[in-house]
């Protein structure tokens, strides 16, 4: 009898328990769900807040059986700071905004050039905000960024947010910067950030491009310069450059190649080079690492030596009538040509890294860290800043193949 | 009276329950905040320490078997220093639990019931324990038996999936806060292995008390394997400072865990498995509570207790007012009370209790 009370006892205070868990519950019909936050510099207040929401589908419509559409809202406000922004937009909206499908986040330059750090770790320390959601900075105002995305290939807008940066797994006309990235190297001893850059495509932007030769035009877009003509005219391409907290200069596609090259990010891409056999053509050259890039970090007269080895694996990707790229001669000399053309843009990039932005976004530092053997040490050293005193050779060896399906007789 | 045994296996997990929630808690934090990037040496350097120290109690209990510490004080001591011990057995393992259990709430509310009363969270843990004590020993370790492995399984499933993130070079500088904060005063990080502490008490509960020498060898070994792993995994995925500032890294690492596109957020899964480690080992702890009462006042019936000291827990629980406060009780006073009582006052009275042996038998 006892036992049985016991267990009765146990059984209705269970109940309760689950039961009164109920009160306050919050079911999706209850949150506002952002899929991007946009954050520009206020005019009257010290940051606009820009949140994009997914708008719900109604029941039984086209998109039955997906909680999203492909129909977003934009909500806007000027404010002191996120967590108040939120607020003040919760007051107003008749749902609770939850970050928890946060996307992108996506900061203007004007704002990034005076400083993100308060916003990155309000962001990292709240627990709805994902690590994984990209950083991107934008050349126009983060608002009228999210205000142009509108997918053309991808339904849903937050699929699209996360399709687009895919591409640079075979362009690495930019790379995938996450928010827990940004974050680590923001707080590193030995690196530095970088975002994303993006912009809206328009036919003005496109004008503000000038370009350099005819061999390096297709990789020498930022965003918002590429000449492209789609309806969708969101674009990431190229690096924000970021020394501390503060942006201090952009990288263009090229640029960005060679980044992601060094620090052994990229899977695959595409380079035009001048063609040797016929200097007035280009020729395409598709690449993917051999093996990784080897960086080799030595102090003379206390200023960085950094020994860079790049060894890639190159497919000739156009072919015309002439050329015969099934010749080892030709092979040879195409290859020697896309190795120097490939030292060369990778040494402009360090030296435009350590000369001109005087930041060290590679994280070279890593590789000097093992000379020390205590923390005090490696910090006294003043890495970051000594980096600016940096030399640099580079070596690439490309291992030139023939793309050809048919060859030349 | 519960007169229920443990295998082998059942013994060793029991042991492993300590590790699993310390390692659960941010324990690595606090090891790598001491000594850096050096962490990961401090962690073979206290281990080594460690298993040294487990084969000395493990030869000084070869004497007793089947007496746990209390028996020992005893027979050396006489019912004053049973009694002496059993309440500084008692006042630590009630203050584990409180700081556990407050701890792993505030986590918990931070990440999913931030606008649940921290007390109604505290609740379901102690129903937990109460229904499991309720069922006993056999029960206790039947239901640790089933769910160790699963959480031991999921942490190295984190471990590994973090191998993406992994920096080498993050190891250096290679003896980090320097060879007197890893060597010296890092010492001290040995309260990491507090599972010892079990060794002191499982004695009696044991099949076989023939098992010990291996259960303790065993449990040991798994538990630096264990440490060794999460704090070389912190330091290699997060840069030291990053790590030095977070509230629960482990956390953190589940939240940074893909799976390619099917498998995405998967922190959830985690969570759920780390609540029910932590129950089991609150449980467990609330057994060994009601244990030493019973051995020190010597009722009958020591699970009418239950209600009471679930409630002490609570209470205590609750004295502290933000989660830094309990943090700085876990490195300050858990630390040297774990040190002194249980490493040093614990092992002096097995030594003097086998000098008390060797005399009478020479006699």
């Amino acid at each position: 009898m006892k036992r049985k009370l016991l267990c009765l006892f146990l059984i209705l205070t269970l109940c309760m328990f689950s039961l009164t868990g109920c009160y306050d519950s919050k079911g999706i019909e209850d949150l506002s769900y952002a899929i991007a936050l946009g954050i520009d510099k206020g005019e009257n207040n010290a940051i606009k807040l820009s949140i994009q929401f997914a708008t719900p589908s109604a029941s039984g419509g086209e998109s039955e059986g997906s909680s999203q559409s492909d129909a977003t809202t934009i909500t806007s406000i000027e404010c002191s700071s996120i967590s108040s922004g939120i607020n003040l937009i919760n007051s107003y909206i008749s749902k609770q905004v939850n970050l928890s499908h946060c996307k992108v986040i996506v900061i203007s330059e004007e704002l990034a050039a005076d400083g993100i750090a308060e916003y990155i770790y309000t962001l990292v320390d709240n627990v709805q905000v994902r690590p994984d959601c990209n950083v991107l900075i934008t050349r126009c105002d983060a608002i009228n960024f999210i205000e142009n995305a509108k997918p053309t290939l991808e339904k849903l807008t937050a699929r699209y947010y996360e399709a687009a940066l895919n591409s640079s797994e075979y362009t690495a006309y930019t790379v995938d910067v996450q928010l827990n990235d940004f974050y680590s190297n923001l707080k590193s001893t030995y690196t530095q950030p970088i975002g994303i850059l993006a912009g809206v495509n328009t036919n003005q932007t496109h004008n503000s491009f000038s370009n350099v030769d005819k061999f390096n035009i297709d990789s020498s877009y930022k965003a918002n310069e590429t000449p492209i003509k789609d309806k969708t005219n969101l674009e990431c391409m190229g690096l924000a450059v970021f020394k501390e907290d503060k942006l201090i200069g952009e990288l263009d596609g090229m640029e960005s190649l060679c980044y992601s090259i060094v620090t052994n990010r990229f899977d695959n891409c595409m380079i035009t080079i001048p063609n040797p056999i016929s200097p007035s053509d280009s020729i395409d050259i598709y690449l993917n690492p051999k093996r990784d890039t080897k960086c080799d970090v030595k102090m003379i007269n206390n200023s960085p030596y950094i020994d860079v080895k790049v060894t890639l694996e190159g497919y000739i990707a156009s072919s015309d009538e002439v050329s015969n790229h099934s010749s080892a001669k030709e092979l040879d000399i195409v290859g020697k040509t896309a190795n120097n053309y490939l030292e060369a843009q990778i040494s402009s990039l360090l030296y435009k890294t350590s000369k001109d932005f005087k930041t060290d976004i590679v994280g070279f530092g890593k590789y000097v860290v093992k000379d020390y053997l205590t923390w005090d040490e490696w910090v006294s050293s003043n890495w970051l800043s000594n980096y600016q005193n940096a030399f640099f050779n580079v070596e690439v060896s490309i291992n030139i193949n023939s793309g050809e399906l048919f060859s030349k007789m | 009276m519960d007169t229920a045994k443990i295998g082998l296996f059942e013994a060793i997990l029991f042991i492993l329950v300590v590790i699993t929630n310390k390692i659960i808690l941010n324990l690595p934090k606090s090891i790598i905040i001491d000594c850096g990037s050096s962490a990961w040496i401090n962690v073979i350097y206290i281990s080594i320490i460690a298993i040294i120290f487990t084969l000395l109690i493990v030869k000084l209990f070869k004497k007793f078997e089947g007496y746990d510490i209390f028996d020992v004080s005893n027979y050396l001591g006489g019912g004053i220093l049973k009694k002496i011990s059993g309440i500084g057995y008692l006042l630590v393992f009630i203050l584990v639990a409180a700081l556990v259990l407050r701890d792993f709430t505030e986590t918990l509310k931070i990440i999913y019931y931030s606008n649940s009363p921290l007390t109604f969270i505290m609740l379901f843990f102690l129903i937990g324990c109460i229904v499991g004590n309720k069922f006993g020993l056999k029960a206790i370790a039947k239901a640790n038996l089933f769910i160790m492995p699963i959480v031991v399984l999921s942490i190295f499933i984190i471990w590994f999936s973090s191998f993406k993130s992994i920096i080498p070079e993050r190891i250096f500088p290679i003896l980090g806060n320097g060879v007197d904060k890893t060597f010296v005063s890092g010492i001290s990080n040995i309260f990491s292995y507090s599972g010892l502490t079990y060794l002191f008490l499982i004695m009696p509960y044991l099949k076989d008390c023939k098992q010990f020498k291996k259960i303790s060898i065993i449990s040991i070994i798994i538990s630096s394997i264990y440490l060794f792993l999460s704090v070389i995994t912190l330091i290699l995925v997060f840069p030291y400072i990053a790590v030095s500032d977070e509230a629960n890294s482990i956390y953190l690492l589940t939240r940074s865990l893909n799976f390619g596109r099917l498998f995405q957020r998967t922190d959830a899964l985690f969570i759920l498995l780390f609540i029910l480690s932590c129950l089991s080992y609150l449980t467990i702890t609330l057994f060994i509570i009601l244990n030493i009462f019973k051995k020190i006042t010597n009722i009958q019936d020591s699970k009418a207790m239950t209600y009471c000291f679930c409630v002490l827990i609570l209470g205590l629980a609750l004295i502290p007012n933000n989660i830094s406060e309990i943090r700085t009780i876990n490195y300050t006073l858990f630390r040297y009370s774990i040190l002194y009582f249980i490493f040093g006052f614990s092992t002096l009275i097995l030594i003097l209790a086998n000098i008390k042996k060797k005399r009478e038998k020479l006699k």
